[in-house]
């Protein structure tokens, strides 16, 4: 049977505690995350060199005008890109995206999922948003190719012609 | 086939004579019958006390901080130099601004063993290592504003019966000051937490603290003071 007594260093073991205590202080408030509430869109055509064989390459339209239902906001006037980013609506698990191209009118639905997060009371509250499902009008077709919504917004959305 | 048969045979029987007999020349020599073998004393497992214990950081937190009420007791009982300890806590959490609202309710447990690592067969000091589950289960409600392109929303989420459950690994003591009183304090590893909730992500989880995304470890602290209520000579600072 060992019989061992207390360390010094254990019989001040509280005072040690409070020390360690007072020591640790609260992390500091991180406000920015990773959570974006905007969504990345890439244009793609499909290419046929041969009779059987294909590729995509980027798609340059001109856009002469990118709103949304439910807003007046213009997002876009007059412009050349072969990618977008575009704010969705916040306030719904839906938005609509409408495309004024030199190549006609097109339509972008998207559905998506929103969880609410407290970040703090200073930074605020925000949104995770993930995207289930995106519907063209107009162009081929569409996939979600990264759901979540980031910041800076990465390609979140690819649209094929 | 046979050789070998008799022949193992013969070796056995020749094993059990040399455990009674033992042949010299003409004398035959009995040994002594073996002493029987005394049993070894069988530990004792039986628990000898349960010690209750408040923990001070929370429900100090009560004065100064008036957007969180925290209370946490701590019950333990003793199996030799093994404890089982269960925590019990609630929290109640109110954090508002001029566009954030945000309140939070829950209960938690946690429960698991712990190491006595002191041997000191008078004293009723406590060292340990140990492991603990935990769970928590809550009700919050987030309100906030919020403006973009799409106009100006008031957003509400809630979460009815949300929970959570994590593990942690703990280390601390329990100095036994003046009779039954024992003041200590553990430190936590605070891992594999998940949480099941609805639209909105709990900010707090009751007995874990801030349910951060980029964080899912965290290092808890508390301190208790405790009352040891003794009903039998303790054995739980013995080892062996």
């Amino acid at each position: 049977m060992t019989n061992r007594v207390i360390p010094r260093a254990l019989q001040k073991s509280p005072l040690i505690a409070v020390l360690i205590g007072f020591m640790a202080c609260a992390p500091d408030e991180i406000c920015f995350t990773d959570n974006g509430t905007t969504v990345g869109i890439d244009f793609q055509r499909v290419v046929y060199p041969g009779t059987d064989s294909a590729f995509l390459e980027n798609d340059t339209l001109i856009f002469y005008q990118v709103t949304a239902l439910e807003t007046d906001s213009i997002f876009l006037a007059l412009d050349t890109l072969s990618s977008l980013v575009l704010p969705v609506n916040t306030g719904k698990n839906q938005t609509t995206f409408l495309f004024d191209t030199n190549r006609g009118n097109h339509q972008l639905e998207l559905k998506y999922d929103r969880t609410e997060r407290l970040i703090s009371v200073d930074c605020g509250a925000e949104q995770i948003i993930g995207l289930l499902e995106a519907e063209v009008i107009g162009f081929d077709s569409a996939s979600v190719l990264q759901p979540a919504l980031t910041q800076p917004a990465n390609t979140n959305v690819e649209i094929y012609n | 086939m046979w050789k070998y048969i008799i022949s193992a045979g013969l070796l056995i029987c020749g094993f059990d004579l040399i455990g009674q007999v033992e042949l010299q020349g003409d004398t035959t020599v009995v040994r002594p019958p073996r002493p029987p073998k005394v049993k070894k004393e069988a530990k004792e497992f039986i628990p000898s006390a349960v010690r209750f214990g408040v923990d001070l950081n929370s429900f100090s937190r009560n004065f100064w901080d008036d957007s969180k009420k925290l209370q946490e007791y701590q019950l333990d009982i003793d199996f030799r130099h093994y404890l089982l300890t269960f925590d019990y806590g609630t929290s109640n959490i109110e954090e508002q601004s001029a566009d954030i609202a945000y309140q939070n309710k829950g209960t938690y447990f946690r429960i698991g063993p712990e190491i006595n690592l002191m041997h000191h067969p008078e004293k009723l000091h406590v060292v340990f290592v140990g492991f603990r589950y935990a769970s928590a289960k809550l009700d919050d409600q987030l309100t906030y504003n919020t403006e973009d392109a799409y106009g100006t929303f008031n957003i509400t989420a809630s979460n009815d019966n949300a929970t959570a459950q994590w593990a942690e690994l703990v280390t601390g003591t329990k100095i036994n000051f003046w009779k039954g009183l024992f003041i200590g304090f553990t430190v936590r590893y605070k891992f594999l937490k998940t949480v099941n909730a609805g639209d909105l992500e709990p900010y707090w989880i009751p007995g874990f603290g801030e349910n951060r995304q980029d964080d899912k470890d965290q290092f808890g602290f508390s301190y208790y003071v405790y009352w040891r209520f003794g009903f039998r000579k303790s054995n739980s600072n013995l080892l062996n």
